[in-house]
């Protein structure tokens, strides 16, 4: 079985089976990924593997597409869509911002 | 340690410390009482019968992910039975902070209960489900 790494992401602690040691939001504990006690830890949303955490984290930014089609050396990314079409606003007037993210332009 | 307060129990269920969510906390060892009293005996003579246990907690439910009723519905519903424990304090076993532990079920499970204006109180009673009853763990 493959042992992953997983962040916990709930607000109870969940105990590392190996340390004894209780892991709380945030702290990273490796578990076995196939064992049924770690699914069932993923499941009531108390573990969630590292990878996907970062990726999810990594997805929650937006960088400006218009700066990227623009070929901007360092496109500027945006937490959320407010954000993005005040940056629209500013860099882009008379561009309609884009709505994939939430937005409704 | 010496005589303490009870303001900081460390209750796990299946590996997940819930602690933070606990308002309260019992364990209840039983033993059943078989007489043996016979002819010709004066007085009433008992020996100990088969053990029981049940961990009752009482606890602040919470709906969000990752937490009390995530985690306890699911226990609520299998018939594998998983480790509680519960320790005077919130820390390492030692042999001033024992571990009880049990292997148990949730036959019971109420999500919802309490009434207007009151704080969502759940009791988890825990039923012993294994043949090694209640332990007293210092390590």
């Amino acid at each position: 079985m493959a042992r992953r790494r997983f962040i916990v992401t709930g607000n109870l602690g969940v105990q590392d089976p190996e340390t004894g040691e209780v892991a709380r939001a945030g702290d990273v504990v490796t578990l076995e990924e196939k064992d049924e006690h770690t699914q069932g830890l993923v499941d009531a949303g108390l573990l969630e593997l590292e990878s996907e955490h970062d990726a999810d984290a990594a997805a929650a930014t937006m960088a400006c597409p218009l700066c990227d089609e623009q070929g901007v050396k360092k496109v500027p990314e945006f937490g959320d869509w407010t954000d993005l079409a005040a940056h629209y606003g500013k860099a882009h007037p008379g561009f309609v911002v884009p709505s994939w993210k939430g937005g409704n332009a | 340690m010496s005589k303490l307060v009870l303001t900081n129990a460390q209750v796990l269920v299946n590996a997940v410390d819930i602690s933070n969510h606990v308002q309260s906390v019992t364990i209840e060892s039983t033993r059943d009482e078989v007489d043996v009293t016979s002819m010709g005996d004066n007085n009433k003579e008992i020996v100990l019968g088969l053990g029981d246990v049940t961990f009752t907690v009482t606890v602040f439910n919470d709906y969000a992910v990752g937490s009390i009723d995530a985690t306890m519905f699911p226990l609520h519903t299998t018939n594998t039975p998983f480790a509680v424990e519960v320790r005077p304090v919130n820390g390492a076993r030692s042999t001033s902070n024992p571990g009880y532990t049990i292997t148990a079920l949730l036959p019971q499970y109420h999500p919802i209960a309490g009434s207007v204006g009151d704080a969502v109180t759940t009791d988890l009673v825990f039923r012993n489900a294994a043949q090694t009853g209640l332990q007293r763990q210092t390590a």
